[in-house]
């Protein structure tokens, strides 16, 4: 990536935790705030990731090939030590809605969170969790826009299209699915499913389908609250969210067109 | 296809990471990009280092800006004591030059030779200058002294923004009636510090004490209506504190320990 040019800085352990330790510090904020852990603990883990580092720089400076940054090279090796850490000590990894010290969440804290929302930050995020979805985007944000209750139009589906398709009955399909006034959960999911049966050349059932989104919307839910500040996301807000992105992106191929 | 069915390594993960954080997706190699589309596990590695990439930037900038301020600040302070300083030299200085004139003046009366004179007031206003140097140096030194005491202060006795924020919604619904500390009580290093409220419905209170920064330096359990803690065990600065009923707070405060 950045034509192996970076090298591994060759200075004492001591210099090296010095220069790195606000990194250091912000991975461990960074999850324990995620896991709701304690104060205490936080400090533990801070500690845990520090003796990881000295314990394994060798093999850490060993296995650097120098693709990519030090400081990025190592946020991704310290992620794991953190990991390692709630592993080891058996605390639940990406909360619930409803996980704190205490069994459930104090009121100050989502007002806290509220007070903190930041649309721009938020939707840059989900905007990144999306582009993780590599090539996969297309079919999930075309999916979860039409389970927003957004118009969809089949312009959206030509990246899937081949030639023995048949582009009337998808557009009427599409034209079918738009027209719904108050379409439930499962028209949606049963008219998706039919499209993507066609489009990928399955047979899957619509509870397939319906697990299939499940899955996308809890990760995609697990991955926005695992952030350094908390968040709360459920399936409710996430679908806010979606709906703003996906009215950003409309507005966008709007004025470009 | 094999190749895709193993994990990413972590120098791959960062790489893609900081391609992505940098808005360089077009550097993600294709066999990446095709393994996690479909590995839920690299997906997470890769957006969680972008996330401590991000808050490392955001940590890193506000330090950044809070040492501009701080060296500014530094500057603005030592110009102006130079500038007070020379002013000040200048002001002495034309005094003494009166004062001089007036001697000159005087032994020209007495016919004095010139050349004389003029060494002396050369020798004067050397004397002067540095005598002055020496001053203002001493005057910085304080105030950096100065300074630097106030800075810490002020890192230990400010506000916490978001417990504060806690403070007035709990204010609100508080239900209980708090006998000490009062808000915004001043409590003297040293003393003890009591923490005493009214008996109500609930019998069994967990004692929450953060300092400034909302760490958690204290948390006592089962208590009914107070507690004595010895302030030799904290620090000076502010501290807020919470009480805790077993299924939400009942109510938060804030006291200031000071040390004169």
């Amino acid at each position: 990536m950045n034509g192996k040019n970076n090298k591994f800085p060759d200075i004492s352990i001591g210099k090296l935790l010095v220069q790195f330790d606000s990194l250091i510090r912000v991975v461990s904020k960074k999850f324990a705030a995620s896991n709701k852990l304690h104060p205490f603990t936080e400090e533990d883990l801070y500690q845990y990731i520090t003796l990881r580092l000295m314990e394994n720089l060798p093999a850490i400076r060993f296995n650097y090939k120098g693709n990519a940054k030090v400081k990025t090279y190592l946020a991704a090796v310290l992620r794991n030590y953190a990991h390692e850490f709630i592993r080891k000590n058996k605390l639940q990894l990406l909360p619930s809605i409803s996980l704190n010290k205490f069994g459930s969440i104090p009121y100050e804290e989502i007002q806290e969170a509220t007070i903190k929302w930041d649309k721009r930050a938020e939707l840059e995020r989900i905007k990144r969790i999306m582009i993780l979805f590599g090539n996969k985007q297309g079919k999930i944000e075309f999916v979860l826009k039409g389970f927003c209750r957004m118009p969809l139009s089949e312009v959206e589906l030509n990246p899937f299209r081949e030639k023995h398709h048949d582009f009337e009955w998808i557009k009427e399909l599409i034209r079918k699915l738009n027209s719904y006034q108050k379409p439930t959960d499962k028209d949606i999911i049963s008219l998706l499913n039919q499209l993507f049966n066609h489009l990928d050349g399955k047979n899957n059932g619509d509870e397939a389908m319906r697990k299939w989104i499940d899955r996308t919307l809890n990760e995609i839910i697990e991955l926005l609250n695992s952030s350094k500040d908390k968040r709360f996301y459920n399936k409710d807000g996430l679908t806010a969210l979606l709906t703003i992105y996906f009215e950003g992106k409309m507005n966008t191929s709007i004025k470009n067109n | 296809m094999e190749e895709n069915l193993k994990h990413l390594d972590t120098e791959e993960i960062a790489q893609i990471a900081e391609a992505l954080h940098n808005g360089n997706s077009q550097l993600v190699k294709s066999n990446w990009l095709e393994h996690y589309s479909n590995c839920s596990d690299c997906r997470q590695a890769i957006f969680e280092t972008i996330d401590i990439l991000d808050a490392d930037d955001s940590e890193s900038s506000s330090n950044q800006i809070s040492n501009k301020v701080y060296r500014l600040s530094w500057f603005s302070a030592a110009s102006i004591i130079l500038l007070l300083s020379f002013s000040g030299w200048m002001a002495i200085d034309s005094w003494k030059s009166k004062k001089l004139l007036i001697e000159v003046q005087t032994q020209l009366s007495k016919q004095t030779p010139t050349s004389i004179l003029t060494i002396n007031t050369d020798s004067l206003s050397e004397k002067l200058t540095m005598e002055l140097e020496l001053k203002s140096d001493s005057i910085l030194h304080l105030q950096e002294q100065l300074s630097d005491q106030r800075g810490l202060e002020s890192l230990l006795y400010a506000d916490n923004t978001s417990l504060e924020a806690q403070m007035k919604l709990n204010l609100r619904a508080s239900s209980i009636n708090v006998v000490s500390p009062l808000k915004e009580a001043e409590i003297e290093y040293g003393e003890n510090i009591n923490f005493q409220w009214s008996e109500v419905d609930s019998r069994d209170f967990t004692l929450l004490l953060m300092n400034n920064k909302n760490q958690l330096i204290l948390e006592k359990e089962h208590i009914l209506t107070s507690i004595n803690l010895d302030s030799k065990d904290l620090l000076p600065g502010t501290y807020y504190w919470k009480l805790w009923n077993g299924s939400k707070v009942l109510h938060i405060g804030k006291f200031k320990l000071v040390k004169n």
